[in-house]
């Protein structure tokens, strides 16, 4: 029933090799479609006209004439299959007529054949017959005989033992079907070594809309329900994978290969995957093994999962253990590659992409299979002599999802150490390829919140994303030259900072080798990533400082471990101070006083105040802006103000040096609030243990701000000293320092009152007005409080 | 006697891949259902009777490829057609979605003379299973959007609803085919100039 199966089309187009025969344009293409079905329309009329009547001769003459439209050269094989469906579709009232009547009937299967052309009859020979076969089946296998070329539907024998020999098995349908394939295979290869080679791309835009005939057949083939898989095994699949590895036509190979691939169901691939793969490798030069192989692997992969979510079972019960999935494949691939020395690069990387997206779906916990493919790739990587493999090549792409997919596809860092062959491979990219998958890793640990657990898997983990630790060695560009670049480089280091605190043991100790590793890592970056990266591992220290406190008891060598972290502290912050960067190392050192003086182990009061002085020298050193250095001496007496594990002959020393220090900067108002905030430590400042209350010294303070405020030139400024000073005065004579009286506070207000009103309207003459306005508020309810709790009397204070 | 052309009906199945067309059609005119995904390539059609109105006529369901770079020779099967089925897998929501291209293509394609009131049917397949991703409700709202197309859920497993849907589209088809035959079954008239002027039946063809 195929328009060119035998003689019709295909024996024209080897005999129409003379110019005009073929079509033109396309223009005349639907004119000339339009005219043939016009005119078969109209003898179908006709047709079905005679058949009401039941004037069966006549109708038989206009099926005839009708299907004579098929008798042409003149059109494309496209034009000509609609031609050909729309003609069919006609007959099939004729075969529906004859189906209900044939009982009657002369014999009707000699009738056509006095049609006079070869055409025609052959159609209406395949009409009756059906109808024929239909009503008696005996006569199945005679008139298939008849029709031998023409592959029929419906009527193909589907039974294994014939219930008489006439009707025929499906023995004799598979070797029907087979030759019709093979015979219809060589006229659609030879479609391409006809004609001029300049019109090969019209050639094969041809055979490309003729594929879907050719591979009908394999369709056939499926749909028979008797060829079970020891059929297919032994005769349909070696029928049809050996025509199309002879055919030799890379249109042919490919196109076939896929139909085989989703022709026929899963259940049998999965027995056949040798031969169908060892085909694979003998095709053409031309033919795209990868996507063949892909399309199968994707099948299967996607039948494991369709039929473990349809049947509920676990996913490894659905492909039978004895198909060795993987190993077949990664053997097969393997060959191919071998084989098909012409295949690009990325093709035998997509292979690989394949494979290790099998071995995932398939085998999900076989972290080994993932393995082995990563390592394969590394071989054959190695073989062909790549390294430092640029970013900017194609291959690069391809090679790169291979190990995205693997991170994706655990969302487990840990997994991903597991694979030993990940580094290795890592190790063949280039600078920025490698820093773009570390950056990949890094985001997904933060993403799944993965906590690191020992120091080895710290160290894999760490060793992966070195790009991101260390500078390129490879390459003198690293100055980070513009803005974005710094940006972006921050939020990097950011990310690596914040995958160190991902690095966790519920165990002390082995959070304390952990912290080791990373240092050592860490420790190889410039001043610039160490910014980021080593204040996360000192917090982490004073942490597990805290922890080990905590159980001491448990463990009896806290207090040595404890030292030896604060020297751990101690050589990292040194490391940032000798990295410039002073300000963020004198907090680092202040924090670590802090912790000190909580823990209290053996010695924790000299190695304190080393801290201490640390912070001091830092000070007085390196930090030379005069707003950083306010910053900095106010941060490190308030330090000081809360510690309490200094003896007297620490705390004096140091709480001089701070009064020092705040009355020596050089900008006065800076001096002055110094001073002032000095007076803390001679209140609330600790002396063995208990706050100081040295009423005295603590006035003395204040009265040395007063001076220096009253020494400020700037009228505004000084009014905004005086406003701070009134609050200081309050706050220490709200809390009993007898020595402030009531009289100093009326002091500071009318100079206040005086000079107020004189400055300059502006956005900071407003603030001190409000900071004024809010600090009278504060005396006028205090003084109108009932309140009996109040340590001290505000009687007698003048407010305006 | 009643006009024997009116017995032959064409429904075209359209739809995603893998969303069950061979499935349901394999169900409702075998009886027969199988696990084993086989991917249709082209299209291909089966027949059988039923009884509308009292009437026996011939239904032709034509069945197709789901996956584009199958479907090559074009879809010159979907004109004359008198019913399109259109499936979608109620676990797969894309499948959902792509119901509406599927009837733009087939009206592109077919140009019904009516294609506002061309019968359609959707087919909400695999019921049977429990992932089930795509409500009723939104199925429902697509279909009265749409005209109203009647709408069945379906098992091509279980034979759910099959033998209902199918017969629902063959009383559609029916109905469409009753209107269409009044004009569309005339011939081009005859032009008697013309006639001789058609380049070559071949003549020189010896087949």
């Amino acid at each position: 029933m195929y328009p060119w199966s035998s003689s019709s089309y295909g024996g024209q187009v080897a005999t129409g090799g003379q110019t005009g025969t073929m079509p033109n344009g396309l223009d005349d293409q639907e004119k000339l479609l339009a005219e043939a079905a016009g005119a078969a329309r109209k003898q179908a009329f006709q047709m079905n006209h005679f058949l009401d009547k039941e004037r069966m001769l006549d109708a038989l003459k206009c099926a005839s004439t009708m299907l004579s439209e098929l008798r042409t050269s003149l059109l494309s094989p496209k034009s000509y299959y609609e031609l050909y469906m729309s003609v069919t579709n006609e007959l099939c009232h004729l075969e529906l007529y004859l189906s209900e009547k044939s009982n009657k009937e002369t014999d009707l299967y000699e009738l056509v054949q006095y049609s006079h052309t070869i055409v025609p009859r052959l159609y209406l020979l395949i009409t009756v017959g059906i109808v024929y076969i239909k009503n008696d089946s005996t006569l199945k296998r005679s008139i298939l005989k008849d029709l031998v070329e023409i592959a029929t539907r419906n009527i193909l024998p589907d039974v294994l033992v014939a219930d008489n020999e006439h009707e025929g098995n499906v023995y004799d349908a598979i070797d029907f079907v087979l030759t019709n394939f093979a015979e219809m295979n060589k006229l659609w290869v030879r479609m391409q070594h006809q004609g001029h080679s300049s019109e090969k791309t019209r050639r094969e835009k041809e055979r490309e809309e003729l594929k879907i005939l050719v591979g009908t057949n394999l369709v056939r083939l499926s749909q028979l329900e008797s060829a079970t898989l020891e059929t297919y095994k032994r005769l349909i699949l070696p029928g049809i994978l050996e025509q199309v590895v002879s055919c030799r036509d890379a249109i042919a190979q490919e196109y076939l290969m896929e139909c085989i691939i989703q022709v026929f169901p899963d259940e049998f691939h999965l027995q056949t995957l040798d031969p169908f793969l060892k085909s694979c490798a003998q095709l053409e030069t031309g033919v795209n093994v990868k996507n063949i192989i892909i399309s199968l692997i994707e099948r299967l992969a996607a039948y494991n999962q369709r039929s473990g979510k349809t049947s509920g079972n676990a996913i490894d019960a659905i492909i039978p253990a004895e198909v060795e999935l993987f190993e077949v494949f990664s053997v097969q691939v393997a060959n191919i590659v071998q084989t098909r020395t012409d295949m690009p690069l990325e093709d035998t990387i997509s292979l690989q992409v394949a494979l290790l997206s099998l071995a995932q779906k398939v085998y999900s916990d076989r972290v080994d299979y993932v393995d082995k493919v990563l390592g394969t790739t590394a071989q054959i990587l190695d073989r062909m002599n790549m390294n430092n493999i640029s970013h900017l090549m194609t291959v690069n792409q391809e090679l790169s999802r291979l190990l995205r997919i693997c991170i994706d596809f655990y969302n487990n860092a840990l997994t991903i150490i597991q694979l030993l062959n990940f580094y290795p491979l890592l190790e063949k990219f280039d600078y920025t390829s490698r820093k773009s998958l570390a950056l990949y890793l890094v985001m997904n640990i933060l993403e799944n919140e993965t906590l690191v657990p020992t120091a080895d898997q710290a160290d894999s983990l760490l060793t992966i994303i070195t790009p991101l630790i260390e500078d390129d060695t490879t390459s003198s560009t690293t100055a980070t030259n513009n803005s974005a670049d710094a940006e972006e480089f921050a939020e990097e280091q950011g990310v690596v900072a914040r995958f160190i605190h991902l690095l966790k043991s519920d165990e002390p100790d082995m959070q304390y080798k952990m912290l080791q590793t990373a240092r050592k890592h860490l420790g190889n970056g410039s001043g610039q990533r160490l910014k980021h990266v080593l204040p996360p591992l000192v917090f982490a220290a004073y942490q597990l400082a805290f922890k080990y406190k905590a159980i001491a008891e448990q463990d009896e060598n806290w207090d040595k471990k404890c030292q030896k972290i604060v020297q751990y502290c101690h050589s990292t912050i040194s490391a940032l101070a000798k990295a410039d960067l002073p300000d963020l190392a004198l907090r680092l050192y202040l924090q670590g006083a802090l912790v000190i003086g909580e823990i209290r182990y053996t010695n924790h009061e000299t190695v304190a105040y080393e801290f201490m002085t640390q912070a001091f020298s830092l000070y007085e050193d390196e930090i030379s802006d005069s707003k950083a250095q306010l910053a900095a001496i106010t941060l490190i007496m308030s330090t000081f103000e809360q510690m309490s594990c200094f003896g007297e002959e620490n705390a004096e020393p140091l709480r001089t040096n701070c009064a020092l220090a705040a009355s020596k900067l050089l900008k006065k108002p800076d001096q002055c609030r110094g001073v002032v905030a000095c007076a803390a430590l001679f209140w609330s400042g600790k002396q063995n243990g208990e706050e100081m209350r040295d009423e005295k010294r603590t006035l003395d303070c204040l009265k040395k701000g007063a001076r220096i405020a009253s020494q400020c030139l700037d009228t505004g400024v000084q009014v905004q000293l005086y406003v701070e000073l009134l609050n200081h005065y309050l706050f220490y004579f709200e809390r009993g320092n007898s020595l402030i009286t009531v009289a100093m506070l009326n002091q500071l207000i009318a100079k206040v009152n005086e000079e107020l009103p004189n400055l300059e309207p502006s956005e900071e003459t407003k603030q001190i007005e409000s900071h004024y306005k809010n600090t009278l508020a504060h005396l006028r309810s205090r003084m109108e409080s009932n309140d009996t709790a109040l340590e001290v009397s505000f009687a007698g204070i003048t407010l305006n | 006697m009643a006009t024997r052309k009116k017995s032959l009906l064409k429904v075209i199945i359209l739809g995603d891949s893998s969303v069950g067309k061979t499935s349901l059609m394999n169900q409702y005119v075998n009886k027969r259902f199988s696990n084993q995904y086989k991917a249709t390539i082209g299209a291909d059609f089966c027949t059988k009777e039923v009884v509308v109105n009292d009437r026996v006529v011939t239904m032709q369901i034509w069945d197709t490829a789901g996956q584009e770079r199958f479907q090559s020779l074009g879809v010159a099967f979907y004109r004359g057609a008198d019913c399109c089925v259109l499936v979608y897998d109620v676990t797969a929501p894309n499948s959902f979605k792509n119901l509406d291209s599927w009837r733009d293509e087939f009206l592109i394609q077919a140009s019904p003379r009516d294609p506002e009131h061309f019968p359609f049917v959707v087919l909400g397949n695999k019921v049977d299973l429990d992932n089930r991703q795509v409500s009723t409700r939104r199925a429902q709202q697509w279909c009265q959007s749409k005209n109203d197309i009647p709408y069945y859920e379906t098992s091509a497993k279980e034979g759910i609803n099959v033998e209902m849907a199918f017969q629902t589209i063959a009383k559609n088809a029916l109905e469409q085919e009753t209107e269409a035959e009044l004009i569309n079954d005339f011939p081009d008239q005859i032009r008697l100039n013309s006639e001789n002027n058609r380049p070559g039946n071949a003549d020189n063809c010896q087949c």
